[in-house]
């Protein structure tokens, strides 16, 4: 029984490697769940994976958020996980993936895309990018320049040409 | 130390054009009124993303008007790169009858020869002659909270597509990734042509002539995710012709029907009376299907050949339980499936539950991890905790499964099978150390799995007078599975969870049998 349980770690999870953040945090995740990073698979496949991997440009809490997405998200991209436990449903996935998502203020947000960005992991950056343009939905310029602090440098008459030469987006 | 970022200025422009990717076309266009540097970013970020919500009070026809001025409008101003993502959503409110999805989307609802096709004149414009990702969706909005995305998102609608038609004026097929229609009426594909980089095709409340669905397969011969829910495959003659759907290249293969009220017991819509699905792709690792009507053999030879984890779902577990009269889901040898998961309702008062039950280790010699859950009463019946949303969107799902039906109806397609009779009740006490003597098909036999292979059982089943047989089967696998390290039960409520598992160890303990864990098992 024994040798079963330690085979079915090998299984499921395979090696484990560290990712360190910015601040000097470390998470140590299996190979499975880290190649859901374009940029980490790419560093497994060269194997320069084993004094652990620094991440300059992620921070420690950033780098949290992205290990407990790849964590949720590794039965999907491996092959099925060890058990029906490890592969969660579409369901609870997308509940999982709303709620990350739908709390975070905007600075957190923004990292986030660049974290995902950096580390290519297509799927969390798709999704950041989706939560933000959900938030321009719905907005006038005017509300849109205040919920992301953008200075308008336009002169008013460069702000009536161009509310001109594109009438269909700003008529009601 | 990490780049400060604090605001969305702070992202280089590329990222910036991936958001506006995603954004509606109107606050995408509106952008460029942000500031200098946003003022062109929109125009090349590959996609245009229509969306219109048609309310009650709205003026109709003059927001159609609107709606597809602007759409050509975004999409003109998008041609300079062309597009490569065009999503279009149409959301209606409880409209009255005459006004509906449809009506918006043809400018005669009458008018089945769709002149002013809006989805047509849309998807057929120049700047989207290149498009590699197409979604397109009519729905209607259920009075409901309209904040809740999920629940909305239902409901009928109909357009048709066609595809790569003469002449260039349909978008191209050469280019194509991703199709996703939601509330389509019919796919159409001209003979010959082909789809060689279509890699996923997404279909939800839609109805499709089978043949045209299996053109659109034969011409993607990349295709590896299909996803079908809710899906009315129609054109299949009730004559007994055996309608098959091959998914040559598929991995992924999902099929999800909907329960619906009483009287439609049928939503993977009317599938036909015998129906093939078969897919020879050795590397389907997974694969889930949800069957919600076993009124006739059901053949799925070489679908699972490379599958190792199957979830099925079936409304009467007896479906699979083939027995003399043909009858039922006849599954083939699964060689290589290591981890089942079945959920499925059963008949106390039959024995052919167990036979079933036989039949699924008989065809899995090589399982690992079984979990069975049993359910007595109908799925739709059961009280799921009260939350006012589950009640919400079975309601709005019983609306959806209605107006599936009403549509076939109205097109004279076959009626669904009518429901099954109320099943019969038999009492049996239960407790472990009685629930002995024989299980009809299972007790006496000998399977393959039990002797070599099968390590961890999920039993679910509610613990109640008229449910004998969980209880049974868990001596049942203790007893006869060589090899079992874990029993995970669910016997229905919580506090009732946790008596049984303390049972069944003591149990263990008591007879002295092997050790293996007992555990909560998780629902699903």
């Amino acid at each position: 029984m024994a040798a079963a349980a330690a085979e079915a770690t090998t299984d499921g999870g395979g090696k484990m490697i560290i990712l360190i953040s910015a601040d000097g945090k470390r998470f140590e995740v299996t190979e499975a769940v880290a190649s859901q990073s374009q940029l980490i698979s790419n560093m497994i496949e060269d194997d320069c994976t084993e004094n652990g991997v620094r991440l300059p440009n992620v921070d420690g809490d950033i780098l949290t958020m992205v290990v407990d997405y790849c964590n949720m998200h590794a039965g999907d991209a491996a092959a099925a996980g060890d058990t029906m436990k490890a592969s969660s449903t579409e369901e609870e996935l997308k509940k999982f993936d709303a709620e990350l998502v739908q709390a975070l203020e905007n600075p957190v947000l923004f990292k986030l895309i660049l974290a995902a960005n950096f580390l290519n992991i297509k799927s969390l950056l798709d999704m950041t990018c989706q939560r933000v343009a959900d938030m321009m939905s719905g907005k006038t310029p005017e509300q849109m320049r205040e919920t992301f602090s953008i200075e308008n440098d336009f002169t008013p008459e460069e702000e009536a040409a161009i509310r001109q030469e594109n009438a269909w987006a700003f008529d009601d | 130390m990490a780049a400060a970022v604090d605001r969305i200025s702070d992202l280089p422009d590329d990222l910036i054009q991936r958001i506006l990717h995603f954004a509606p076309a109107r606050e995408a266009a509106s952008t460029g009124l942000l500031s200098s540097r946003w003022r062109s970013l929109w125009r090349s970020t590959g996609a245009v993303n229509l969306a219109v919500l048609v309310r009650r009070r709205d003026d109709f026809f003059s927001l159609r008007d609107a709606f597809v001025r602007s759409a050509h409008a975004a999409l003109a101003a998008a041609g300079g790169g062309h597009v490569r993502r065009l999503t279009m959503h149409v959301e209606t409110e409880r409209l009255p009858v005459q006004l509906t999805a449809d009506a918006f989307l043809h400018r005669d609802a009458e008018d089945w020869g769709r002149r002013h096709d809006v989805v047509a004149g849309v998807v057929s414009h120049p700047a989207a002659r290149r498009v590699e990702e197409l979604r397109v969706a009519a729905v209607r909005s259920a009075d409901g909270p309209s904040s809740d995305r999920e629940v909305t998102e239902m409901e009928e609608g109909e357009f048709h597509l066609s595809l790569g038609g003469s002449g260039g004026t349909q978008p191209s097929t050469e280019t194509l990734r991703v199709l996703d229609l939601t509330g389509c009426g019919g796919v159409s594909l001209p003979a010959g042509a082909a789809l060689p980089r279509l890699t996923t095709l997404r279909l939800r409340l839609c109805v499709v002539q089978v043949e045209d669905l299996q053109g659109v397969v034969d011409s993607a011969p990349a295709l590896a995710t299909v996803h079908l829910e809710s899906v009315f495959l129609a054109g299949t003659k009730e004559d007994g012709c055996c309608a098959r759907l091959r998914f040559p290249a598929a991995t992924a293969l999902r099929l999800r029907g909907r329960h619906g009220d009483r009287r439609a017991e049928a939503p993977i819509a009317g599938l036909p009376r015998r129906f093939s699905l078969i897919s020879p792709a050795a590397d389907m690792e997974r694969a889930d299907l949800h069957f919600l009507h076993d009124d006739g053999p059901h053949h799925y030879r070489d679908t699972f050949r490379g599958v190792k984890s199957l979830k099925l779902k079936v409304t009467y577990l007896k479906a699979i339980a083939v027995a003399g009269n043909g009858k039922g889901i006849l599954l083939p040898p699964l060689h290589g499936v290591e981890r089942l998961d079945v959920a499925a309702l059963h008949d106390p008062a039959s024995e052919t539950s167990t036979v079933a039950i036989a039949n699924l280790l008989r065809c899995c010699p090589n399982l690992r991890d079984l979990v069975l859950r049993l359910s007595t009463v109908p799925p739709d019946s059961t009280k799921n905790g009260g939350y006012c949303r589950d009640v919400l969107r079975r309601r709005w799902q019983a609306d959806l499964d209605e107006s599936v039906h009403r549509l076939a109806r109205r097109r004279g397609w076959p009626k669904p099978p009518p429901p099954p009779p109320p099943t019969k009740i038999s009492c049996m006490n239960q407790s472990l150390d009685d629930a002995g003597g024989d299980i009809h098909g299972l007790s006496g036999r000998s399977f393959a799995c039990l002797r070599s292979s099968l390590t961890r059982v999920g039993i679910q089943f509610r613990n109640d007078e008229r449910s004998w047989l969980g209880v049974s089967l868990i001596k049942f696998f203790a007893e006869n599975a060589i090899c079992l390290e874990e029993m995970r039960v669910d016997g229905g409520n919580e506090r009732m969870r946790d008596h049984i598992n303390r049972r069944v160890e003591r149990w263990i303990v008591e007879s002295g049998m092997r050790c293996f864990r007992v555990l909560p098992l998780e629902r699903r």
